[in-house]
């Protein structure tokens, strides 16, 4: 794994072996660079925040400070997570605005590690999956199936999540 | 008639004598003599002639008695001819009916003893053969049935306690099982743990780059020991549960056997009592008829035993027939000696004095004489017994 | 072992009636019909009581029981004589010729048991 360079995913040259963290949500096979993930911890207490958007599940204490966690399956589908016994919280390192914030992903289950050469990577496709487009930066090969590797900033985008449910709705209103 | 004679005789001569002897002493009365002794001659002569006559009237007398008293001995001889041809014909057939009267009864009481005793030792034998039934049926052999049956059925008692316990055990089992799930569930929970534990240590080893890849391996290896013991946590839970499932159903079939047990031993233990109770009246009832067929038994054999003891008679009638006709036998050949030899008597004394030496029994004698008291004290009456 | 006694009578109903009596008494029993057939067949036995009639055919019950008095292996052997034979006389010659006892019959076989008790060898 000598090749192995911290960044961002997608960043890496071409030929590289890269390591991912893959889990599963909606059923779903995804996978995010492993770099990008600080920790897994488990689904601890949670305080929700009013008036904050469905897909932001809440906030919980690590270790003093205070991490936003997004519900991924409500981030990606509209679908509230029902937590199990396998919920896992994965925590990522955000760019925002030039420094790096620790942010909290829900997720149904998380699955292992895998090593996926940048072979046997490639683009999005445009039709064929559940969820938008833009949530996926590319799709990975592995074996027989296929692993949706997310687009951490545009799942973690602060446009999106800072609006509030207000804003959501007058949105929604303008569109129609 | 001979003194008669003798008068006549001596009478006239001693009348001669005298008048002899007085004309020789008074011979001056010679003539008167001689007119005496004439007179004397003529009484004399007369008497003579009388005398003469009555004895030839006898004589006549006699002769016709003579006559009457030789045909009275022809009658008596011919009597006597008689006599002995009845005792000469006669008493053989007598003899020969008392001959064959004793051999018959004889033989038929014979008989009578033989098959009597033959019916005496079949009763004896049945009655030993019926006792020693008996003794090994009665109510001690019963006991013991009863006994085995009841210990069989103690076992079957001991052997459905036994069982119970067992399903108690089994019971038991199952919160055993429970213990067991809690700890498959936290195999699983630890494995889980450990599972993200090895991620974030491979997370971390990721992030140390070149630093980290020692700490990858074991990482990684620390995930796949998680992943089997979270495998082995899942195994363990699956097969606790298909434990706990074949133990409900055995403990389910086991309640239902033992109720059913339960009820079967309770039935059963009802018949048995039933079918002993029933055995031992039947049995009872076997042994009383069984005793009063012996007593029956007994009473016949006692019977038949006295009847033969009754018999006896036969051999006292016996000898008696046979003294009897002994008796008519030398009866018999004094008769006929008698009969040749007319100056042989028969002794009537002696021959009853003979019979007499050659009785036996006591009713001999008594029937001898009936009016003789002497006969007891002589002899000895039937079923004495004396010890010298 | 059972005790033997020889019972000696020509008539055989007086034969069964003994012998019934002394088999129910638990004896062993030898039966002959005169002195001749009874002297021929106790030879070689242990007898333990003699019963013998005295008026028989061949060999009466007196001359019987002389022989055997005379012989060395019976002289102790005690005889009753069951008889018809009811007479003083008999019974004085029995007893002289070395009879134990003198049974006139009819007898009853409760006396004769009773006899016998007294009597037979040990």
């Amino acid at each position: 794994m000598g090749n192995i360079v911290a960044g961002q995913p997608g960043s890496v040259e071409s030929e590289e072996t890269l390591q991912y963290l893959t889990f599963t949500v909606l059923g779903e096979l995804m996978a995010i660079g492993i770099l990008d993930v600080k920790e897994i911890i488990e689904v601890g207490s949670m305080t929700r925040i009013p008036m904050t958007l469905d897909c932001i599940r809440g906030v919980i204490n690590l270790r003093g400070n205070v991490v936003p966690v997004i519900d991924l399956r409500s981030r990606l589908a509209d679908q509230p997570s029902v937590l199990s016994k396998r919920s896992c919280i994965v925590l990522v390192q955000v760019k925002v605005e030039e420094e790096y914030q620790t942010m909290g992903m829900l997720v149904d289950m998380v699955n292992e590690i895998l090593e996926i050469p940048e072979t046997d990577l490639q683009k999005a496709p445009d039709f064929g999956t559940d969820i938008d487009n833009e949530f996926i930066d590319k799709m990975a090969r592995y074996h027989d199936e296929f692993i949706i590797l997310l687009n951490i900033a545009r799942v973690f985008s602060i446009d999106d999540l800072s609006a509030t449910k207000v804003q959501q709705h007058l949105a929604l209103d303008n569109l129609s | 008639m001979d003194g008669e004679l003798k008068v006549y005789l001596v009478t006239p001569f001693i009348i001669a004598v005298l008048l002899g002897a007085g004309a020789v002493f008074f011979d001056a009365y010679i003539p008167y003599f001689a007119v005496l002794w004439a007179v004397a001659g003529a009484v004399i002569g007369l008497m003579f002639y009388n005398k003469l006559k009555q004895i030839s009237t006898r004589n006549r007398e006699i002769e016709i008695e003579l006559k009457e008293l030789q045909q009275q001995s022809q009658v008596n001889s011919r009597v006597e001819d008689q006599h002995r041809q009845v005792w000469e014909q006669i008493v053989p057939v007598w003899q020969r009916h008392l001959i064959s009267s004793r051999d018959l009864s004889e033989g038929a009481i014979n008989e009578l003893s033989a098959r009597f005793s033959h019916l005496v030792t079949l009763i004896v034998d049945t009655r030993n053969v019926a006792l020693a039934h008996q003794q090994t049926d009665n109510g001690e052999g019963f006991a013991h049935d009863k006994k085995m049956l009841t210990t069989f059925f103690n076992r079957l008692k001991d052997y459905d306690a036994a069982t119970d316990k067992l399903f108690d055990k089994i019971e038991s089992l199952q919160g055993f099982t429970n213990d067991l799930d809690q700890m498959a569930l936290a195999v699983a929970n630890i494995a889980e743990q450990t599972n993200m534990l090895a991620l974030n240590a491979a997370i971390e080893a990721a992030r140390a780059g070149d630093a980290g890849r020692g700490f990858a391996v074991v990482a990684q290896e620390v995930r796949e020991l998680s992943s089997q013991s979270g495998g082995t946590g899942e195994q363990i839970a699956h097969k606790v549960s298909e434990v706990k499932a074949v133990m409900g159903n055995i403990l389910e079939s086991a309640n239902k056997a033992r109720d059913q047990e339960d009820e079967t031993l309770d039935q059963g233990e009802s018949y048995i009592n039933e079918v002993i109770e029933h055995l031992e009246n039947l049995a009872r009832e076997l042994i009383t008829e069984g005793e009063s067929l012996l007593q029956v038994n007994q009473q016949i054999q006692q019977q038949i035993e006295q009847v033969l003891v009754e018999l006896q008679f036969q051999d006292r009638v016996s000898q008696i027939l046979s003294q009897v006709l002994t008796s008519m036998d030398s009866l018999s050949v004094q008769l006929r000696q008698a009969s040749e030899d007319h100056s042989m008597t028969i002794d009537v004394n002696g021959v009853l004095a003979q019979m007499k030496t050659n009785y036996t029994t006591v009713e001999e004698h008594r029937q001898h004489n009936p009016k003789d008291t002497q006969v007891d004290n002589e002899s000895a009456a039937g079923g004495s017994i004396n010890f010298f | 072992m059972a005790k033997t006694i020889l019972v000696v009578d020509d008539s055989m109903s007086i034969r069964q009636v003994v012998s019934i009596a002394l088999k129910g008494a638990g004896y062993d029993v030898i039966e002959a019909c005169d002195g001749k057939d009874a002297l021929a067949k106790m030879t070689g036995q242990k007898i333990h009581l003699i019963i013998s009639d005295v008026n028989m055919p061949n060999m009466d019950g007196i001359t019987f029981l002389k022989q055997v008095k005379a012989s060395p292996k019976y002289k102790f052997t005690p005889v009753i004589m069951l008889t018809t034979e009811a007479g003083r006389d008999k019974m004085a010659e029995g007893k002289a010729a070395g009879a134990k006892a003198w049974v006139v019959k009819p007898f009853q076989p409760p006396q004769m048991l009773d006899a016998v008790a007294k009597l037979v060898l040990p």
